[in-house]
């Protein structure tokens, strides 16, 4: 199939689950389309990347590149009303490697950690892990800079670490 | 390996996996939505941005194929040509394919030696050195003489009806017997002309010229009498 024609069914299939996404953040029907077009030209730029044929892993990415999209978009339009908008914060590892344990058992309690993450963080950590999409290419898609993308990571990996701390505490 | 790297690395295999189960429960969630009517102005951008895309991917085929092909064309043209020049027969089927005749009632054609051929009607002159042009046919009752032209060189070629007669001039030349078409000829060698003469039962031939003595043989033994 061509490189457009896959294009083309990839928005016709998943438009739609693209848009009550970004409608979710961004409360606004034109923006939710905008948004939706900006994520597909995203995409487009980068498809020879997403080597999958997996129609529910398309879809996901898919869904996370929207959401990036529209969180950008929203942020966007709060800082142009003057508004405070939540920045990233900056997280801070106070566990050691001494104090966790982690084995087989700790793969759920990292998925809950992840599922229940930010999405700014969350959609890098699969976007890099998950669908082994590089640095650069991550930042392009979302819209964001390599430096940012890397910092993401870094806090991810970082809040996994103090939540399997604090759960170890816990225990 | 330190112990730091050594969990560092223990917890990324374990976020992978922890990965393929998030992604699991967030495909779950991504249940089917209603199909929603876009905004026309949505659809507008959405297809030109799929027609440029159809337009890039059109123009990128066209480079890759052109180039082929531009490719193919040059291996061939190099293959053909080889081959025109190093056949002969080819050699000369191509160079009369793109040379016009000469003057009129004559009609040159090359052949496989890498000379012309040259006939008048009256004449066959089957090799002709390269080059050369006719530039002067007398035609008379008893005699035809055709003179060919190249820069300062010249030969020409004399046919006398079997009354005809000739004579030579011998001095400081070098005189030889050569065979022409089974008939005795006598070459003659000078310092600034060369000739040979011959008789056959109707007619006289005189080849004489400042080219090479080679050369006079050769155009005397492809003369021909049509």
């Amino acid at each position: 199939m061509s490189k457009w024609k896959q294009i083309e069914e990839l928005y016709s299939v998943h438009k739609n689950i693209m848009f009550a996404e970004a409608y979710g953040i961004l409360q606004d029907e034109i923006l939710a389309e905008d948004a939706v077009g900006e994520a597909f030209f995203r995409i487009v730029k980068n498809i020879d990347k997403i080597k999958m044929t997996d129609s529910v892993k398309i879809r996901s990415l898919l869904v996370i590149v929207c959401r990036n999209v529209a969180i950008n978009m929203y942020n966007k339009r709060k800082r142009e009303y003057g508004l405070i908008t939540k920045t990233e914060e900056s997280i801070v590892c106070e566990a050691t490697p001494e104090d966790i344990v982690i084995d087989r058992e700790s793969v759920k309690e990292i998925a809950k950690i992840i599922l229940e993450m930010e999405p700014i963080y969350k959609d890098v950590m699969i976007m890099s892990k998950f669908y082994n999409i590089n640095r650069k290419d991550i930042a392009q898609m979302l819209g964001i800079t390599e430096e940012t993308v890397t910092k993401r990571l870094q806090r991810a990996k970082a809040h996994i670490k103090k939540c399997l701390e604090r759960s170890e505490r816990n225990d | 390996m330190t112990k730091p790297d050594a969990f560092d690395k223990a917890l990324d295999v374990l976020i992978e996996e922890a990965l393929e189960i998030v992604i699991e429960k967030e495909c779950e969630e991504l249940e089917a939505v209603e199909k929603r009517e876009f905004s026309k102005e949505h659809e507008r951008k959405m297809k030109k941005l799929f027609d440029k895309l159809r337009r890039d991917e059109w123009r990128e085929r066209a480079v890759k194929y052109s180039k082929r092909a531009a490719c193919i064309c040059l291996i061939g043209l190099v293959l053909a040509t080889t081959s025109i020049c190093s056949v002969g027969a080819w050699r000369a089927w191509f160079l009369n394919f793109f040379f016009e005749e000469d003057a009129p009632n004559s009609k040159f054609n090359f052949n496989e030696s890498g000379g012309k051929e040259y006939s008048d009607g009256n004449i066959s002159l089957e090799y002709v050195p390269w080059g050369f042009e006719a530039t002067k046919n007398t035609m008379l009752e008893h005699m035809i003489i055709i003179l060919f032209e190249k820069d300062d060189l010249y030969f020409s070629v004399s046919m006398y009806s079997s009354n005809g007669q000739g004579s030579v001039d011998t001095e400081d030349a070098t005189v030889s017997r050569v065979d022409i078409n089974d008939c005795e000829a006598i070459l003659v060698e000078k310092k600034d002309a060369n000739q040979i003469l011959w008789r056959d039962e109707e007619n006289l031939f005189i080849v004489v010229g400042n080219i090479n003595s080679d050369e006079i043989v050769k155009i005397a033994k492809n003369l021909k009498i049509l």
